[in-house]
């Protein structure tokens, strides 16, 4: 949102992927998986961001070739999401897109749209749990959806986040994402405090920016986010992308996302 | 709006509003009854659905013997809560007010402490989804579709046309007039208790089902189940289905007009308006 990073938040970075990122990467991997879809439904919680987050979106669908059907927000007391979807379906779209919320609405929308016919892709932009989001919605309703998030048991995730979750597991017995994200900014700082050889706010400020690339948890990244948020202090980097197909949780691919 | 649309809004608002009966009948029972404002209700209701839960998937119970020993469990809790929280202090209703809502706070951090806040759903009653011309509509829903119907007019029956029902409508009018006429007023106290909280269990479960399960699952309820209380009128069971549905129709169409945050404001407005130009309810009666 442009009160907590942009212009007016000059010695704020955004050093992991945010609901903006995420949905760049499933959109991307929409476009991939299903090129038949022409379509897409927002889907948002009435949290204040609802104006900010459609316009960007909405730009991002475009890009893509995508036609914005509508976007349907709902009220963050919503226990039954059957209204909010039945508002979502009425205009027809091949797929719907949910951004930002929690384990518990992004599952139980999943539920509500296929219960009700939906049988087009479903996804969301935000870090929920595909594991969660699978208990919620059901086996038999967890299917063509996909979401923004990481699979630690895969072999696919990259060195870091192996050591990560081996340390982690080995100190405390249990293991989740969180855990990384709460590393991903520490490791980010490590690397532009070395590059401007200094914890001066202002100094580790232009170090930052002038920073040609930097290395993630995810991956390379490199620096990004004049053009969507105002200020250049996104670190872009891969995406993770996991899927429910057929009842199972299944990592998809890393998607390479920047932000101009 | 197209007329698909319409229909599917039309049976969104039954199903919506035969929940918001089910999670409200219990409450209903305290309050016209004995006037017991019971906050404690919305963690009750939880307890229904995690026992419900635990006996389904850890003990492998059938689905609705689960459902029937949560019920009669949270109703014997409800004999517990009612003879060391409530008969102690029922002279005083504001400390029955603070007992309730200390109630809330132990029940979930219990909950919270012991079974941990990941979010769980218990699994279908009825599985899968049923289509009705355009209308689709999952069995779970259906099924509290049914419950929440035969539980509010059996509800009903059992006040007007039974013996402890009429004690219990006696109670109500005059606890002191009906003790002198020899009802033995602990012992129905005790029973509208454990009745109303066995409904929370039943209700708790059926939700835990067709939405989820969380230690904090019951605190947006209880807000639907006190507006649907106040809407019918205090001493109405009857106007709980009226209340019931207006706030089903409100919350099944406002989002497809408005959207977002408005739908509450605006479906709380139009009840305080109702409110205001029949301040005792729809079918309450007149102080």
């Amino acid at each position: 949102m442009p009160n907590e990073y942009g212009p007016r938040t000059p010695y704020a970075f955004l050093c992991q992927d945010a609901t903006v990122e995420g949905m760049r990467a499933s959109l991307q991997y929409l476009k991939e998986r299903y090129p038949n879809v022409k379509s897409v439904t927002y889907i948002i919680p009435d949290d204040g961001s609802v104006p900010y987050l459609q316009k960007l979106f909405t730009a991002r669908a475009s890009e893509l070739g995508l036609k914005v059907s509508g976007v349907t927000k709902w009220a963050m007391t919503t226990q039954d999401y059957t209204p909010v979807i039945t508002e979502a379906l009425s205009s027809k779209p091949d797929s719907l897109a949910f951004a930002n919320g929690w384990p518990q609405a992004t599952g139980s929308m999943l539920r509500v749209a296929r219960e009700m016919g939906f049988k087009g892709p479903v996804f969301g932009g935000n870090y929920d749990d595909a594991y969660q989001i699978r208990e919620i919605a059901g086996k038999e309703n967890s299917t063509d959806f996909f979401i923004h998030n990481l699979d630690l048991d895969s072999p696919e995730m990259t060195p870091m986040i192996k050591e990560v979750t081996k340390r982690v597991k080995a100190k405390y017995g249990d293991m989740n994402g969180m855990y990384i994200m709460g590393f991903f900014p520490w490791y980010e700082l490590k690397q532009v405090f070395e590059a401007a050889n200094t914890i001066d706010p202002t100094a580790v400020k232009t170090a930052w920016e002038n920073m040609k690339s930097i290395d993630t948890l995810y991956g390379p990244g490199k620096m990004g986010g004049l053009k969507t948020y105002g200020i250049n202090h996104t670190v872009c980097h891969p995406c993770p992308i996991v899927s429910l197909t057929n009842g199972e949780v299944k990592w998809v691919k890393w998607v390479d996302v920047y932000s101009p | 709006m197209t007329p698909e649309t319409a229909v599917q809004t039309v049976a969104n608002t039954l199903m919506l509003s035969a929940m918001y009966i089910l999670v409200a009948l219990g409450f209903a029972l305290l309050m016209n009854i004995l006037g017991i404002l019971n906050f404690a209700h919305a963690a009750i209701y939880m307890m229904g659905g995690y026992i419900c839960f635990e006996l389904i998937t850890l003990a492998g119970v059938n689905h609705w013997a689960a459902l029937l020993i949560a019920a009669v469990s949270v109703g014997l809790l409800g004999f517990f809560i009612e003879r060391f929280f409530f008969r102690p202090f029922l002279k005083n209703m504001n400390n029955i007010v603070i007992i309730t809502l200390a109630l809330i706070v132990i029940l979930e951090a219990t909950v919270n402490v012991t079974v941990g806040s990941f979010i769980r759903r218990i699994p279908s009653f009825v599985p899968g989804a049923f289509r009705f011309g355009n209308v689709s509509l999952s069995g779970d829903r259906i099924a509290a579709f049914v419950i929440g119907s035969l539980l509010l007019l059996a509800a009903f029956l059992f006040i007007r046309k039974t013996r402890t029902g009429m004690q219990m409508l006696a109670i109500a009018q005059d606890p002191e007039a009906a003790e002198l006429q020899g009802i033995h007023t602990r012992r129905i106290f005790a029973l509208t208790t454990a009745i109303g909280c066995a409904l929370a269990g039943v209700s708790g479960s059926l939700m835990g089902a067709v939405l989820s399960l969380s230690p904090f699952m019951g605190d947006y309820m209880l807000v639907k189940a006190i507006e649907i209380v106040i809407l019918a009128g205090i001493g109405s069971i009857g106007g709980v289905l009226i209340g019931g549905l207006i706030l089903g129709a409100l919350d099944a169409s406002l989002p497809l007009f408005i959207g977002g945050s408005a739908t509450d404001l605006i479906g709380l407005c139009i009840v305080i308006v109702l409110l205001l130009f029949r301040p005792q309810g729809l079918f309450g009666h007149e102080a």
